[in-house]
């Protein structure tokens, strides 16, 4: 053994436990027909085996059994983890199968349909289903190999029949090889491929078995309309799960779609925001049908929208959209198409999906307090093909009317362009012009005095970045708001409309020890945005930057009617984000930074990030706010 | 990760599985067998797939026919044009799969160890570990090897593994970033010497 060997013995196998323990986490790999999105259960009930096996030897198995007992023992093994299926033996004379008889048969023979078993292959099942429902399986044993009944460790030269057996019936039930799944799968489970001394069936082997038939005695806990689950929605989108599997038509309950009823789940939810939301089962891995209704008795419902296949009988995944109003409980059924059951994804999204124009961006503030000669800098970047008008404040003495105090008594603003990382100024502004007064109330931004030192610009920018440096006059200190609104629509230099838009706001500022910043930012539109938050300290350090946040949070509010809801909150992010990183042209930061981030999919509305440091911490941070498209 | 390491891996994979000496279904062959057991091995691509209920005996049966465009011969003479008769497909409304067998889709290009085409209900050696996908690297345009699970194959001592400690052996190249595939000429190479070696006994 060489030297090598020794050195890397110890921390492979480590690696190798680590690894086994992580993927150990994946599996159940459930057969599905050509879309790969649907799975093909037995209906309800009693799945019927005609045990067509060789008569008892001369001489009992290792474990005293014989072919018959052998099976039936592995059918048991599955019978008391299945729900709404149970598979039924009945011992028959050794024969032969029949395809095409809808009679599950097991039986052993030489070769299939007159044609070989592939090169080491020990059995087969040959399923036929109808649509999405199996009606008859077949399992072959290879004659030609020598089989034996026992547990434990392998034997040389014996094969254990009864784990083959539980094997093929796990594929009777609709299971396929974890093994072979792409992304590959370790998992151990005696529907690999491949089996080692696994003997029974495993975890992973179960939970398959119940993402098809669910446990027994345990049924959905939203099966009727009056147990509907409540769905909390204070995201632009949610999404929940659930099931069908044992779920019942109740009496009165309307047909949805106008399909026959078969078993439906009920969820309740109550919108966050009037306006046209979409629902969809995307995500389901059967056959839906789906409605939505308004009512509070099953049978004395008022349909609202309903759907069966987004494309009749090709894209069967079920979607609608509906136009409801803010605060009313609404009941969402989902059923299956033709008895079809399983797990349900339930999607609902604020808006027209497919057709309604993006949310915006329409406004962006940070409230800081500033020491002697610190600035804070915002920046944004506009995108698109348009000029856009962009308003753009920094109030202090203004705040005095909502009873702020400390306020920056004279705060400026100079306006620049980045472009390869080098600023020009486009426009500066000490005291605001009264005639930017119908601005401040076109854009819906709150009154100035006439005279204040407050400071704002108004200007017409060409897509690109730009930073806002506000700071103090004559070693001023206090609490300043920079605001920065779209002013008007975007245009193009003839005066068309365009859609450019804020694509990115972003504020840097230097906090001390348990100051925080506040910026905000309002999304306008008729959907949902979905927005990468981020609050950098450390992160910071990659450009040269010192003396920076060493662990910064943040907290999400929406703001509706003047009072602060928490959407999210961070600490450190997850790595997950990486990639969501990327999409969002954001800088990359160190996989396990003390940096936070979040993403979220947020209604169209009033939102603040309050951004401090933890334990104390002081220093420079950045917040960010990116488009996710 | 050097050969060395590697070997290691392939020995202590060996070791913790206690020889996997056989399947639930399939026994994964050993690269020798795989090409001698080998009617023809050729690379190519499915260009068609189609459905038919054939007579059998006294039974109609369902079969699939997957038309390959054969971009390269590498071991046995195949007819031309090749295509694979499969058991299993559409019949009367209903639809007949072999559980666990793989899938084929047109467009996809593999490595493929045929036997008894026509003869056995599926005309790949030892099922899933007669079929070797090709892939092709999205930033270099690198084509490589794949087993059926989509990891990269980069020896051929590893077609006689189960899928499930391949898997764990390529988690353990990825971590050591070596996870590269061999190249479909080179698989290709060592088919040829396999068979020369074998046929020269």
């Amino acid at each position: 053994m060489s030297t090598a060997f020794l050195r890397l013995r110890v921390p492979s196998i480590f690696l190798l436990g680590m690894i086994y323990a992580v993927s150990v986490a994946r599996g159940h790999f459930l057969r599905t027909d050509r879309s790969n999105i649907y799975v093909i259960p037995w209906e309800p009930g009693i799945i019927p085996i005609q045990v067509k096996l060789p008569p008892p030897p001369t001489t009992p198995f290792i474990d005293g059994s014989n072919y018959q007992a052998s099976f039936v023992a592995a059918i048991e093994s599955w019978n008391a983890r299945l729900g709404v299926v149970r598979m039924v033996p009945a011992i028959a004379a050794e024969g032969t199968y029949a395809f095409r008889n809808n009679v599950n048969e097991v039986v052993m023979a030489n070769t299939v349909e007159s044609l070989a078993f592939p090169a080491g292959t020990l059995a087969l099942t040959l399923a036929r289903f109808r649509f999405n429902t199996t009606i008859e399986v077949d399992i072959i044993f290879n004659r030609a190999e020598t089989w034996d009944s026992y547990r434990g460790i392998r034997r040389p030269g014996l094969r254990d029949f009864q784990r083959v057996a539980m094997h093929e019936l796990g594929h009777l039930l609709g299971l396929d090889h974890p093994d072979e799944a792409r992304p590959p799968q370790r998992v151990e489970a005696i529907m690999n491929s491949v089996v080692s001394d696994v003997d029974r069936l495993q975890a992973d082997d179960i939970t398959g078995a119940q993402l098809l038939y669910g446990a027994r005695g345990v049924l959905p806990a939203n099966d009727y309309f009056a147990d509907a689950t409540d769905v909390t929605m204070v995201t632009g989108s949610v999404s929940v799960t659930g099931s069908n599997i044992g779920s019942t038509f109740e009496t009165g309950e309307p047909f949805h779609a106008d399909e026959v009823g078969w078993g439906s789940s009920w969820w309740r939810w109550t919108p966050p925001i009037s306006g046209v939301y979409t629902i969809t089962s995307l995500g389901s891995n059967f056959d839906t049908i789906m409605g939505m209704y308004s009512g509070s008795a099953v049978n004395a419902l008022t349909r609202i929208a309903s759907n069966d296949d987004v494309t009749t009988g090709v894209i069967r995944t079920s979607a609608f959209t509906a136009s409801v109003v803010e605060g009313n409980p609404y009941f969402i059924a989902v059923d299956g198409w033709a008895g079809s059951y399983g797990q349900i994804t339930l999607t609902m999204t604020y808006g027209r999906v497919d057709t309604d124009p993006p949310s915006r961006f329409s406004n962006v503030s940070t409230n800081t307090t500033l020491s002697v000669n610190e600035q804070v800098v915002p920046g944004f970047v506009i995108e698109g093909t348009g000029n856009r008008d962009v308003l753009i404040r920094a109030i202090g003495p203004g705040l005095t009317q909502f009873g702020v105090s400390g306020v920056l008594e004279d705060p400026t603003i100079t306006l620049n362009r980045i472009v390869d990382g080098v600023a020009t100024v486009v426009a500066t502004n000490d005291n605001w012009s009264a005639s930017l007064a119908p601005t401040f109330q076109s854009a819906g931004a709150f009154p100035l005095t006439i005279g204040s030192n407050d400071a704002a610009l108004e200007t017409r920018l060409q897509p690109g970045s730009y930073t806002v440096t506000v700071g103090g006059k004559a070693g001023s200190s206090g609490q300043v708001i920079v605001e920065i609104y779209e002013s008007k629509g975007g245009s193009t230099p003839d005066g068309k409309a365009l859609p450019s838009r804020f694509l990115n706001l972003s504020t840097n500022t230097t906090l001390s020890v348990s100051e925080q910043v506040v910026p905000g930012f309002v999304i306008e539109g008729p959907r949902s945005r979905n927005v990468l938050i981020r609050a950098i300290g450390p992160g910071l350090t990659q450009f040269g930057v010192g003396a920076v946040l060493a662990d910064p949070t943040m907290t999400l509010n929406r703001i509706a009617g003047g009072v602060a809801s928490v959407i999210a909150t961070n600490d450190d992010w997850a790595a997950s984000l990486a990639t969501t990183f990327t999409a969002a042209g954001a800088f990359p930061l160190s996989v396990g930074s003390k940096d936070a981030a979040i993403q979220v999919h947020l209604l169209p509305g009033s939102y603040t990030i309050t951004v401090g440091g933890k334990a104390g911490n002081s220093g420079q941070v950045l917040v960010e706010l990116y488009e996710i498209r | 990760m050097n050969l060395i390491i590697l070997r290691f891996f392939l020995g202590l994979v060996a070791l913790l599985s206690g020889g996997y000496l056989f399947g639930t279904t399939v026994v994964p062959p050993e690269f020798t067998e795989l090409v001698n057991g080998a009617d023809y091995v050729v690379r190519a691509r499915v260009v068609g797939i189609t459905h038919e209920v054939r007579t059998v005996g006294a039974k109609s049966m369902p079969f699939t026919q997957v038309a390959l465009e054969v971009r390269a011969v590498i071991s046995g003479e195949p007819p031309l044009p090749l295509v694979l008769t499969l058991l299993g497909g559409p019949i009367d409304g209903t639809e007949l799969v072999i559980s666990g067998a793989p899938r084929f889709a047109v467009g996809d290009e593999d490595i493929l160890f045929i036997a008894d085409n026509g003869r056995s209900i599926f005309p790949l050696y030892g099922m899933m570990h007669g079929r070797y996908p090709i892939r092709r690297d999205a930033s270099s345009g690198r084509e490589y090897v794949t087993r059926v699970n989509g990891e990269p194959l980069d020896d051929t001592s590893r077609v006689s593994l189960p899928l499930i400690d391949d898997a764990l052996l390529a988690t353990v190249r990825r971590a050591a970033r070596d996870d590269q595939g061999m190249s479909p000429s080179d698989f290709a190479s060592r088919i040829q010497a396999s068979r020369k070696a074998t046929s020269s006994k």
